[in-house]
């Protein structure tokens, strides 16, 4: 505690000594560090059973079927085994439920480039938006008309949207 | 000129038995030394600061947005940098180099006190809404590793959010050190090593002879102009740098401030820098922009990114990374404006004796749960009302209006500084701090400006309706709230040790401090 004193300073007053708050701050770091170890620990074994949970062959079905619909309208830049890794069976932070969906897909491709707080709106990206419908299309169909509805809200235009060949 | 007492450290230690506690008001030295807490070992290191500066405001946070353009993505940082960023850190350092207490006293004397007093409001208040997103960011990474579903539950994100917050609280009541430590170790681990990792991996991808999946020649520099559209983008991005000013409230905390200020900046320059722009490109080189576009949040795109070298294992451990450095981030805003707007309130008695209030730190604890408290209410209506979304969106763009009044005056207050006081000792002189400031002011205008116009989330698109939302609510908490804090202020709120001088120049502290760090 910082109410002990044992030194005098110039000032014939007893200086202040530091030392036990020294001791404290070890705490707070050795703490800290504890704490991010054990959320670790416990993150990387809920990811890997969050992903064992998965439907391997479900996973590669949707993958397939994203994958023809996106060789449709001509990208070709996906590999089935990545969209696996990636989207899963479920889709991900795609499917969850409308209002973490219009969260998800505000937030990315519409924010500027800051990280701290000058973080705002910029432009949506046309090419998020039209990617979403498809993975929502395929993983989540049920979630279809939320996402439409969203999108419906939003004011796009030309000032407020990245072109699709940016 | 000041004496080396308090304010250059060393011999000026907080008393622990005060003269308070001997039934004699506190003296000038006592309350200053118990402010700006250097005891010798409270000193933090110039490249402390430097990692408190850079990581206030620069995470991969962003990386993924910005890989979408490709190699633009230099463009849309760099411009901003030139700006933005070289204006607001090159006028910091002078400043902060020559004067303690940060954008306060530099507006105070530039300009007058109540300025002061606006500028470290506007800095202060837009945090409280700037940490529930911080956090709400905190909790959707939490929740993409362990399980996706937990980021649309109100009462999962409500505890996240509450509980870090409060838990940043209470760490940054625990000294500037304390911060200093925690959120240099946040940047290292949160930030520096993954996107060093990125870069690495990047460089592997090319090296093994793969093509850059985003163009990488001269004609692909510049982001496809698209009229307005293209102005937003440019213009918003200034904001990117937004905060590099902040931890300037500080620099009594380094051994010699006046030398070691503009140091930290400028390495801090160079980080942030970096971290913007160079995992950015990494992950265009690695993943289409198509690709890019098919993700549903950064982890996701970081998910990508890992499972195109087969190492998506790696993707829990860059969560747990990421959150640090954003709770490394946010230690630093929390201590940061808060014991600005402190020393304001002791100086000038704008606020009252309560929210005045240091705990044994020397922390203004009470500035702080007073803070806390209407985040958390903010916070819980993030976490529990779906359709906050698009309000969301407004704030934050109020939010950012607000804080760019703080820079309009600091500008104003630097060139009025270097013209008025030219003889003030400063360490470090910015070169055409004219120009600088001249720059700088009109990229302040161009981003307020910018904020006026209807992004997508408004959802009426009217752009008479949305003035008036921004701007009224640019008037409410910028210009209507401090003015009743000042209106209101009370001769006794004013506390009789005030705190430094205005004309005080830095000092060295003594070469006979022992340095902890």
């Amino acid at each position: 505690m910082t109410t002990t004193s044992t030194t005098n300073g110039p000032d014939g007053l007893p200086q202040h000594e530091d030392e036990p708050e020294g001791n404290r701050r070890w705490i707070v770091y050795t703490a800290a560090a504890i704490l991010a170890v054990a959320v670790g620990v416990l993150m990387a074994v809920l990811y890997n059973n969050y992903h064992a949970a998965q439907d391997r062959e479900l996973a590669e079905q949707r993958a397939a079927e994203l994958h023809a619909k996106f060789e449709e309208i001509g990208i070709t830049a996906f590999d089935e085994d990545q969209i696996v890794a990636v989207l899963g069976a479920d889709g991900g932070g795609f499917c969850t439920d409308p209002a973490a969906l219009v969260k998800a897909t505000a937030n990315l491709g519409s924010t500027n480039g800051a990280t701290g707080p000058g973080s705002r709106p910029s432009l949506v990206d046309e090419r998020r938006r039209q990617g979403a419908r498809f993975v929502i299309a395929v993983y989540c169909p049920q979630q279809l008309d939320d996402f439409d509805a969203y999108v419906d809200s939003l004011n796009l235009d030309e000032n407020t949207t990245t072109p699709e060949e940016s | 000129m000041a004496s080396p007492t308090a304010e250059s450290g060393g011999s000026g230690a907080p008393s622990s038995v005060t003269s308070e506690s001997r039934g004699a008001p506190p003296t000038r030295e006592e309350m200053r030394a118990a402010i700006t807490a250097r005891t010798p070992k409270n000193y933090i290191t110039w490249l402390m600061l430097a990692f408190m500066i850079t990581s206030s405001v620069a995470s991969l946070r962003a990386a993924p947005t910005m890989a979408v353009y490709g190699l633009a993505a230099v463009f849309l940082y760099i411009v901003p940098a030139l700006v933005f960023l070289l204006p607001t850190s090159l006028v910091s350092a002078e400043l902060a180099s020559g004067w303690s207490g940060g954008v306060y006293r530099w507006v105070a004397d530039g300009i007058s006190k109540p300025a002061g007093f606006l500028a470290i409001w506007c800095q202060f208040a837009m945090t409280i809404f700037y940490y529930p997103s911080l956090l709400g960011y905190v909790a959707s990474t939490f929740a993409y590793v362990i399980n996706p579903s937990l980021a649309s539950n109100g009462v999962y994100v409500a505890i996240v959010i509450v509980v870090l917050f409060w838990t940043g609280v209470w760490v940054s009541s625990q000294g500037t050190k304390a911060v200093a430590g925690l959120s240099s170790f946040g940047l290292v681990i949160g930030t520096l090593v993954p996107g060093a990792l990125l870069v690495v991996l990047g460089l592997v991808f090319l090296g093994q002879g793969n093509t850059s999946a985003a163009p990488m020649d001269a004609s692909h520099l510049l982001p496809q102009w698209t009229g307005i559209a293209s102005l937003v983008l440019i213009v918003n991005n200034f904001l990117s740098y937004a905060g590099m000013e902040m931890n300037a409230v500080h620099v009594t905390s380094l051994r010699k401030p006046a030398k070691e200020f503009p140091r930290s900046m400028f390495l801090a320059i160079g980080l942030v820098l970096v971290i913007f722009i160079l995992p950015a490109l990494a992950i265009s080189w690695v993943i289409p922009a198509d690709q890019l576009s098919l993700t549903a949040g950064v982890m996701q795109a970081f998910d990508a990114f890992f499972a195109n070298f087969g190492v998506s294992w790696l993707t829990p451990i860059l969560g747990l990374m990421l959150i640090a450095a954003s709770l490394g981030g946010m230690l630093t805003w929390l201590a940061g404006p808060s014991k600005g707007l402190l020393t304001v309130a002791r100086e000038e008695g704008y606020l009252p004796p309560f929210l005045q209030k240091l705990n044994k730190h020397g922390v203004q604890q009470n500035i702080l749960v007073s803070q806390g408290l209407v985040t958390t209410v903010i916070a819980l209506l993030y976490a529990f009302i779906p359709d906050v979304s698009s309000s969301y969106w407004i704030l934050s763009v109020i939010t950012t209006q607000v804080y760019l009044i703080m820079y309009l005056l600091l500008f104003v207050a630097a060139v009025r500084l270097r013209r008025n006081k030219p003889d003030h000792p400063r360490g470090y002189r910015a070169p055409a701090l004219t120009l600088l400031c001249t720059v700088g002011f009109l990229a302040s205008v161009a981003a307020m400006i910018i904020g006026f116009v209807p992004p997508a989330q408004f959802s009426s698109g009217s752009a008479g309706v949305y003035l008036l939302i921004v701007g009224g609510g640019l008037g409410v908490v910028g210009i209507l709230v401090p003015a009743l804090f000042y209106l209101l202020r009370k001769p006794h709120w004013k506390n009789p040790a005030n705190v430094g001088g205005p004309e005080e120049p830095l000092v060295d502290a003594p070469a006979g401090g022992t340095e902890e760090a």
